[in-house]
């Protein structure tokens, strides 16, 4: 498989302070590919220029070999690029199926359709992917309860569910395991591991190396701005100089 | 008689407002003290459509809807870029703005003499010119509005609406353009406005800007509060509330020069209340955050 | 001509700093959108028609208990309405409302027992003095030289000492502020304490020249917030010279237009600059990094 997304020459300098400093980066098609590095190495800057919550100072992003670089950020969502945020927000005060229910960028959400159209039976059939995402993460019996009223880690799968729900290709997961116990941490990365199964593409920023060893293909090494290292798992984990850089020698 | 079809009128008057008013503060999270701009608009292009040119009163409400919703992109626009206390600042600039407009463009709007003898709507050879065809005009507006309301609350646009509310950025990494909706919310807001507007003053038959001042929005935007935001039935019992109460301090006895500074207090110490122990309101749902 | 009004301009722009200053002692620390500045303006006004003109108490005297009583209304708000909703971490749409209703409150309690009409704070026109072709009242002059005491005292306050710094620091970082031990309730107590003294100076001032009525206090405050926010929220410096350019503007479409259209310009120029503020002005941009 291609490269689903390339960067290339990407730079981005805050108050003259170069968070991302000409970088070049293609991600595989269907792969897991996991971003280490220390804090302040600019890895969700990185994602955040990916996003288009940020643009870029000089250089260029190519999603399924078409220009994003300066495309609005919802209309990069709509062709296909998740995000899961390092702090979830998700929509706290509606309930989980109201969370998922409307990933879905079709029509209905026109107003004068709201008021002047006939209901069809799309609600349903959507009513029924969503049940099937919320039994994916295990939260299909909380479907009426206030997503507020979750779990951190139970947050975190709904938010990985509202990923799936709204079809998204290439996700962009920040930190899933952090601020969760063991147990939730091993059931967010089986469902991350199924999401590779079902052709998804993810790029994943991870402190915790056990889990980055535990799901990715490839692992990319960022230090300053820049990809340092990449490879395999076994490369990167066991180079010395790359683990000595992460803490910091 | 009467007098309890006058009540009815106005409640179904408030109620259009009340409702028009939910979707930006209770659905997309936005306060705005400006919904008395787009009620005045709505009144003032209506009037003097119908009074300068002689068009049907259902023709000028629908060319005011139209003009009053062009107008909030005055403040839908800001609204996408200002958040909190900034974008409520904005929009009471915008309401005081629109009433200088009002009050001061004398060749048009004939500022504080205001405009008289604004003639009964008329359709099909029937004049809603007595209290009760006028009723049956304006519950039929206001049960329109609040079908409309009621579908747009319920459909995928309104559930777009509450995540914007909830967490713009959020929203956006799903695919909404938050721009759009808010632009859209406001412009169907002030629409339903603009009807409210068109009613008020070809009920009272004669307008003038003090109808339409910031305090005007503030009493709008208290309904929303008292009653609660964020669904159906806020609105609807905020709206009862707050125009019955004063009819109750009435049957109490106290003298009509003090009447509307004893209703302020109440209303104010209502609010302050409400912020502190309830903040949804008496039957909302939203709650600011 | 010009002149004349640019120099009415500066007098009516150091009345609007003055309210300036109050009102950005306290949205400085507390970050409270505190409307209910403008009831404090007019109360104190009203606290000083009561004991000056009904009660024929001596002009200092009477001065010195009104800001005394701008004092208290600031801190029952502060301590009664406020403090509370600071606790429960309250959004600040809730505290806007609160604020604006308290505003409501007060006025309307004003109005109950003074009425509506205008009180005249003194008695016969204030003697002139002419530079060349430039008039100005005595009352003009004690309130452009009010303004400059003030100007003067505030800010070697807030830059030399350490109370002074305190209200910076608990505005940049609250939590921060908190979690060193420092004493962040009394600290508030102190900018709403003297924030609303400071309206209740202002509205002496400029009661002393235009009457009052209840409703004086809303105008007054939103002139004070314009100026604030045109000149940017961190610096004093900034908002003296916003308040003072809406003055020479507003003198100056009174001159080329009329009054009338005197707060439809000021509030075009507010959304402009909430919109389009270049750097300096507010508006604290979140990183995105953070996101």
């Amino acid at each position: 498989m291609g490269n689903i997304l390339r960067l290339e020459g990407l730079t981005k300098n805050f108050d003259g302070l170069k968070a991302i400093d000409n970088l070049d980066l293609g991600v595989e098609a269907g792969k897991i590919s996991a971003i280490i590095g220390p804090n302040g190495a600019g890895k969700t800057t990185l994602f955040n220029l990916i996003c288009g919550y940020l643009y870029p100072d000089k250089g260029r992003i190519i999603y399924k070999e078409r220009d994003i670089t300066l495309l609005d950020p919802w209309r990069r969502a709509v062709s296909g690029i998740g995000r899961l945020f390092q702090d979830i927000r998700v929509f706290k005060k509606i309930t989980l199926l109201e969370n998922l229910l409307v990933t879905f960028n079709d029509n209905s959400e026109n107003p004068f359709r709201a008021i002047f159209g006939r209901r069809n039976g799309k609600e349903r059939k959507k009513i029924e992917t969503v049940m099937k995402w919320l039994n994916f993460v295990g939260l299909a019996d909380k479907k009426d309860h206030l997503a507020e009223n979750l779990s951190w880690g139970q947050q975190k799968l709904l938010s990985l569910a509202r990923l799936l729900c709204g079809d998204f290709e290439l996700l962009l997961i920040d930190e899933p395991v952090s601020g969760v116990n063991p147990d939730m941490a091993d059931t967010i990365l089986e469902k991350i591991k199924e999401l590779k199964g079902l052709g998804k593409t993810i790029i994943a920023v991870e402190h915790n190396m056990d889990a980055v060893e535990a799901i990715s293909d490839y692992i990319y090494f960022m230090d300053s701005g820049k990809i340092t290292a990449a490879g395999l798992p076994e490369e990167i984990l066991n180079n010395q100089k790359v683990m000595d850089a992460y803490i910091g020698i | 008689m009467n007098y309890l079809l006058h009540i009815l009128i106005m409640i179904s008057i408030y109620t259009i407002l009340a409702l028009s008013l939910n979707l930006p503060v209770g659905y997309t999270g936005l306060l705005s003290l400006a919904q008395a701009a787009f009620y005045g608009i709505g009144a003032y292009v209506m009037t003097l459509l119908m009074m300068k040119m002689g068009i049907n009163f259902f023709v000028c409400m629908a060319i005011a809807i139209v003009f009053s919703a062009a107008v909030s992109l005055l403040v839908s626009y800001p609204s996408t870029r200002l958040h909190g206390d900034y974008f409520i600042l904005a929009s009471l600039a915008f309401q005081i703005i629109i009433f200088t407009i009002l009050y001061n463009w004398i060749d048009l709007t004939r500022g504080p003499y205001g405009i008289p003898g604004i003639p009964r709507p008329e359709i099909l050879g029937i004049s809603f010119d007595n209290l009760y065809k006028f009723f049956v005009l304006s519950g039929g507006l206001a049960l329109g509005v609040f079908l409309i309301a009621k579908r747009l609350y319920s459909s995928p646009f309104g559930l777009v609406l509450k995540a914007i509310r909830e967490d713009e950025l959020s929203a956006t990494s799903i695919g909404k353009d938050v721009k759009k909706f808010k632009i859209l919310a406001f412009a169907i807001s002030s629409g339903m406005a603009s009807v409210a507007g068109a009613l008020y003053a070809s009920y009272v038959t004669y307008i003038d800007p003090t109808s339409f001042n910031l305090d005007e929005s503030i009493f709008i935007l208290s309904i929303v509060l008292v009653g609660g935001s964020g669904n159906l039935r806020g609105p609807v019992i905020g709206t009862l509330l707050m125009i019955l109460l004063p009819e109750g301090l009435r049957f109490l006895g106290i003298p009509d020069s003090v009447a509307p500074n004893v209703r302020q207090i109440i209303y104010a110490m209502v609010l302050i209340l409400l912020m502190r122990f309830r903040p949804w309101g008496l039957a909302g749902e939203y709650r600011f955050g | 001509m010009l002149l004349q009004f640019i120099v009415n301009g500066i007098v009516s722009g150091s009345l609007i700093a003055i309210m300036a200053i109050g009102f950005w002692f306290i949205y400085r620390a507390t970050n409270l959108f505190h409307i209910a500045h403008g009831a404090v303006y007019t109360a104190s006004a009203y606290v000083f028609y009561s004991l000056y003109v009904s009660k024929d108490i001596s002009l200092s005297i009477a001065l010195v208990l009104s800001l005394i009583s701008s004092i208290i209304f600031g801190l029952v708000m502060y301590f009664i309405v406020y403090r509370p909703l600071e606790k429960k971490n309250a959004s600040a749409g809730i505290k806007f409302i609160s604020s604006l209703a308290i505003y409501i409150f007060m006025v309307n309690i004003i109005a109950l027992i003074f009425g509506n009409e205008t009180k005249i704070l003194s008695e016969g026109l204030s003697e002139s003095l002419s530079f060349g072709n430039i008039i100005l009242t005595w009352i003009q002059v004690y309130q452009f030289l009010s303004f400059l005491i003030l100007f003067i005292l505030t800010y070697s306050f807030v830059q030399g000492t350490k109370s002074g710094r305190a209200i910076r620091a608990i505005g940049d970082n609250p939590v921060l502020f908190k979690a060193i031990g420092l004493n962040e309730r009394w600290v508030k107590g102190m900018v709403f304490a003297i924030g609303s003294a400071i309206a209740g100076l202002a509205s002496i001032l400029t009661g002393i020249d235009v009457g009052i009525d209840p409703h004086i206090g809303m105008l007054a405050l939103l002139n004070a917030v314009v100026a604030v926010i045109i000149g940017g929220i961190k610096k004093i410096e900034g908002i003296i010279i916003g308040s003072l350019l809406i003055g020479i503007l507003q003198n100056l479409v009174i001159w080329q237009f009329s009054a009338r259209w005197e707060s439809a310009v000021t509030f075009f120029i507010l959304i402009l600059v909430l919109l389009y503020k270049s750097g300096g002005l507010f508006v604290v941009k979140k990183r995105v990094e953070e996101i």
